[in-house]
Parts: structure tokens; sequence; C-alpha cells
């Protein structure tokens, strides 16, 4: 190959890759820059939200369904909303959201019929609540995120009335503290609360009516301690 | 001699150079494919795009084919404003007037709680009453308990008066004219199998009937001209499940679409359409957006689903769940034409809603909507529309 052709090649190289860099730029410049994400779980479901897969149920925290049975289901969880609530048929194969050894299998820790609790080496402990069937899962056993660890059921043993899973985050050392999983968990749940007809509602305290109302600034769950939501004035009303 | 070695060298570098261009158009839509949304082009202006496949919603079944119309390249791109300053408000609605953004607050701090209001076009929260309530839909009356009753007070007056609903909520017809509430079983399990006694009244009190009992199920509101509610659920224990436009008069029951657990209904503002979402069906071709006529002559299905409120009657505004668009968009429903509109674009006119908080000015000129960014409320004009196709 002559020097000249030698320079050809480069210059279609250089062109090449030119265009090739453009290109790429095209198609990434539809998406915005992921935003700097140190949450350290994935979703329990793999796959997108849908009509036949699974969507947002219920937040975490202060949310006026939590607030209405706060001397009852959630008494113990201080009238908050101590997990979250994602909508999916049962038998939906529920992930495990991060690596971790299996802590217990149907626990006393509630949210029958079934459930699973796995603690992470990062401090937290996941627990898996309304599942179908009891885990296959043997305590002291290892798991990695995504791994299939249960199927998700219902409350009610209907798989008609509330098909859904309750997801809790705690700490793994006493199991007796609650995080808000939407700021541990990897996904956009702003957008993830997009469905239906009404806004996400949480319990307005009149006294101080921003306090807990949105996704992500909810009160950390001391389990077994007193309510912190008995308002005077809340909105809506104890009707 | 030379000229064939010429002929053979431009012949390969012919080669060459188609080679490299095939590698860079195929590389290109390669990068095209990978796109994270794909862009429709617009079309020329008035042009209807047909658009055959939508962006990858999540469903199993074959998508049917929508027909999406984008608005005139032309038309202006509509820019949110910020109306509140400060970490401000949840759950914002609207005056009857679409003037005024009315919301529960407690202003500034060590201020009142009660109902404030804002301008649309921005400013300080003024106190308008201490009374927290349910508001009759123009805001004259609204409803509260107190001491184990439940009062209606007319703003204008201050006269109230108790309603005979045992404590429990009341709902306002959109006229004003009547009441409801229910009265059932309470509690977290099996929703699907209690019963909830709907009861109507006149707005002073006065002809108190029990209605209908519906099991498993609720009241929606009323429909068209207040003769009849609807409601959903079984109006026998072991009868059809669906959605039920029911008698004021006599309790006589039509069941206008059948389905078991339809999800988050939302009656159009003058009630002559319901919206709601289905999930999780047996026949998967039933699951997704559902828009039915109360007079059960129209049925409008769509396989995805999302956020929805009526921008008025007949109009629905619609945030598909669309994950892999890089933002949230809006489309509009216009039903009677059966035609879905593109209002805006995931990229430039991405909305930050926060709570899925959001709600259309009675004229349908704009949406308030909490920001996810800043915690304030904005208002963002909904552009207008063409003529119909």
């Amino acid at each position: 190959m002559s020097v000249r052709d030698k320079v050809r090649v480069c210059i279609t190289l250089g062109l090449t890759a030119l265009l090739l860099a453009t290109t790429g730029l095209r198609a990434v410049s539809a998406e915005p820059s992921p935003p700097q994400d140190d949450r350290p779980f994935i979703m329990p479901f793999a796959g997108p939200p849908g009509p036949d897969t699974w969507f947002f149920l219920q937040a975490y925290g202060n949310t006026t369904f939590a607030y209405r049975f706060r001397n009852t289901v959630y008494y113990g969880g201080q009238g908050l909303h101590f997990g979250l609530d994602l909508a999916a048929p049962c038998g939906t194969p529920v992930r495990a959201i991060g690596d971790g050894v299996v802590f217990s299998v149907d626990s006393w820790h509630g949210a029958g019929p079934h459930n699973l609790l796995i603690n992470h080496s990062n401090g937290y402990a996941s627990f898996y609540g309304h599942l179908l069937v009891r885990s296959r899962m043997k305590i002291g056993q290892k798991v990695v995120a995504g791994e299939a660890v249960a199927l998700s059921g219902d409350p009610d043993l209907t798989c008609i009335s509330r098909p859904h899973i309750h997801l809790e985050i705690r700490d793994s050392e006493t199991h007796a503290f609650g995080y808000n999983p939407l700021n541990l968990i990897k996904a956009d749940w702003e957008r993830l609360a997009l469905i239906g007809a009404e806004p996400i509602r949480f319990e307005m305290d009149m006294e101080n009516p921003k306090r807990w109302t949105d996704l992500f600034e909810q009160p950390e769950t001391r389990f077994g301690h007193p309510l912190v939501n008995d308002y005077a004035s809340p909105w809506p009303f104890d009707w | 001699m030379i000229m064939p070695l010429r002929g053979h060298l431009i012949g390969k570098r012919l080669l060459f150079v188609f080679l490299s261009l095939t590698f860079v158009v195929f590389l290109g839509a390669l990068a095209d494919a990978a796109q994270a949304y794909p862009i429709p082009s617009h079309g020329s202006d008035n042009v209807p795009v047909r658009i055959t496949t939508i962006p990858p919603f999540p469903i199993s079944t074959p998508e049917p084919i929508l027909n999406i119309e984008h608005l005139p390249r032309n038309s202006p791109r509509p820019l949110p404003v910020r109306i509140s300053d400060g970490d401000c408000c949840p759950y914002p609605r609207w005056s009857s007037d679409s003037e005024w953004v009315m919301l529960f607050d407690a202003g500034e701090k060590g201020d009142v709680p009660g109902l404030y209001s804002i301008p649309r076009e921005g400013g300080a929260p003024t106190l308008l009453t201490e009374r927290i309530g349910v508001y009759s839909q123009d805001w004259s009356l609204v409803a509260y308990p107190e001491a184990s009753m439940v009062y209606i007070e007319r703003w204008a007056d201050g006269n109230r008066w108790v309603v005979p609903s045992p404590g429990r909520r009341i709902f306002f017809s959109p006229s004003g004219d009547q009441i409801a509430w229910e009265l059932g079983s309470s509690g977290i399990r099996y929703p699907d199998l209690r019963q909830n006694a709907i009861w109507l009244a006149e707005i002073d009190g006065g002809a108190v009937r029990e209605v209908v009992t519906v099991n498993g199920g609720h009241f929606i509101g009323w429909a068209a001209g207040e003769e009849a509610i609807i409601v959903y659920g079984r109006l026998a224990p072991n009868g059809p499940a669906g959605i039920w436009r029911v008698s004021t008069e006599d309790g006589a029951g039509r069941l206008l679409f059948e389905v078991e657990r339809p999800s988050s209904l939302l009656l159009s503002p003058a009630g002559g359409w319901l919206v709601f979402f289905v999930a999780f069906e047996n026949q998967p071709d039933r699951n997704g957006l559902w828009v039915i006529g109360m007079d059960g002559s129209v049925k409008q299905h769509y396989s995805f689903i999302g956020a929805y409120r009526w921008r008025g009657e007949g109009q629905l505004v619609v945030i598909p769940q669309d994950l892999d668009a890089p933002g949230a968009y809006l489309w509009q429903i216009d039903i009677d034409e059966d035609v879905v509109w593109e209002l805006t674009d995931p990229i430039l006119d991405a909305l930050p809603i926060a709570c899925n908080d959001w709600q259309p000015s009675p004229d349908g000129s704009v949406i308030v909507f909490r920001s996810h960014e800043d915690h304030n409320l904005w208002v963002f004009p909904l552009p207008e529309l063409p003529l119909s196709p």
C-alpha cells in the first residue's frame, strides 16, 4: 500500500469515526444524563410496570390509609405505612433487592400469609410480605441481587381482592427500625406514582400541614413506639 | 498495462468507500435503534400523523393501533410558571372560575390553618376561611364533622345545619342540591366482599333514603342530570360485578359495564363519562384504561395505564406510564372523536410532577401541579387543540 493509499485509509477511517461519534451523540442526546444515584437496592420485580405486570400501590409513611387504621393494623408501626406496596398478579416472581443472607422464613413479622427476611451487608434488611406460598429459601442461605426468592400473593388469600407485595427495609441488626424504601431502591418513583385519578395521599397535620406529605420525606419507623401522627387537627378528617 | 491497473485500483477504492459507507449507515441505524425513545417526527401543519405503534408499553397482548394527532409544528411551546414561593403546598384545587388555586395550608410559619387561595398568575397565599372540610364544587358549601355529627355550612352567610349521615363523610352532587354518604363495614380485609349502603338526601337534610347496597364496591358520583348515581360492585351478592347506573328515585340498577376490579374511577365534570383502569384480569386484553359513557353507549379501551384527569366533558388528559420515555408527557383523549392528541413532548416539556399531584382548571386552559424539584406549585398552560380532523 502506497503512502497515498495509507493517507486515504486514515482519512476514510477518521471520517468514519467522526460520523460514528456524531451518530452516537444523536442517539444519546435523546436521553437525559442519568442522575447520580447511590441507592443500594434494585426493584423487587423484573421488567416494567403495566396493567399485566405490576404497579405502584401505596407509598411508605404517613399515608391517609395508614392514618385511618393507625389504632389497629398500623399501631405497631407508629401509625405509618412502614413499607411499600406494589400490586402484582399472584405468582409474580419476587427478586431479592440486594445481595444478602436469608434471616427468616415465615417469621412473626406479619404481612401474611407468608414472608421472608433477608439481611444485607450494608446494615439494612429487606422484608417481603404477602407472599403466595412459603419461600423455598433456607435460613442462612446466600442470595444475590435479582435472584427470584419468592412469589407474590394476596393477604386475603383470594388472589382477587388485594394481590400485592408489602416490601419493608429495616436495619439488619435489630429489625426494629423501618426506612423509606423509596430512598434506598433505584427507581423513578415520581413517575411510578403517576397512576390513576388521585394524588398519592398523605395525612396532613393542619398545625404543620406540609410535613410528611412528600414521597421521600417521611419519618423512620420505630416499631413498638407511640403513634407519630395522632393529629388533633387532621386532614382528611377521621370521619 | 497501466490502465487496467488503474482501473483495478479505482475499483478497490470504490469498493472500500462503499463498504465504509455501508458500515457507517449500518452503525447509524443500530444507534438509532438503541435510542431510548423513538421521537416521532412531526408532520406538516394540520396534517395528522399516523403512528402504528406507541412507545413501549409493557403489555403482553398485541398493542392496538393508536391514532395519535400532533399539534401543528408552529404551535407556541407552553412554559410552566411557578405560582408559589418556598416549600409549598400539597393537593391544590381550583376555584370554579379557574382564577384561583385553592389549598389547605397554614401560610407562613405561625399563620392560621385554613383554606387559602393563590392567584393563577402567582402571588402570596390569602386566607379565605379557617374552615377545613369537604367543599361543594362551587365552594359555596362546606361539610365537616363536629361532636359525632356532620354539619353543612353555607359560606356566604355562615348558616349551618346538621345532616343525617351518622358521622360519615358526605359527597356533594355537582349542582350542590343533593348529598350522599356510605354506611358499611370498615376494615382492610376482603374489600371485594364488604357491603356498603348508599344513602341520599336533599342538601337541607330532607328526603333521606337508602338507595342501594353494593357488595364489594362504592359510590362513585352522580350521572349527568343527577337523576341517577353511579356505583361499582355487585348489587346482588352473587350477581354480576361492574359499573352500575342506579335511579335515585327507585334504586333500580342498570349494568353499564361488567368488570370485577375497576381501579381509580373518576366521573367527568358533568357526569357523562367515567374513566378507570383494569389490571391483572384473566382476559389480558381487558387490561388497561377504559372510558365509558354513562348512558352505556360508548366503551373506549386503551392498553396502557397512567395518570388521568378530566380537562372538560369528554376530554381526558392522560400521562401514560411509559418509563422508557425521557420524561412524563401529556396526551389528551377526545372520547367522542376517539382521537388521541400529543399535548407535550417528553423531552422538551417534561413536567416534574410530585406525588401525582396535578389538576386541570375547570375551564381546561391550564393545569396546576406540585413540583418534585422545588416543592412549589406551578401552572402549565395546556395547548389549545386545532379543530378536530
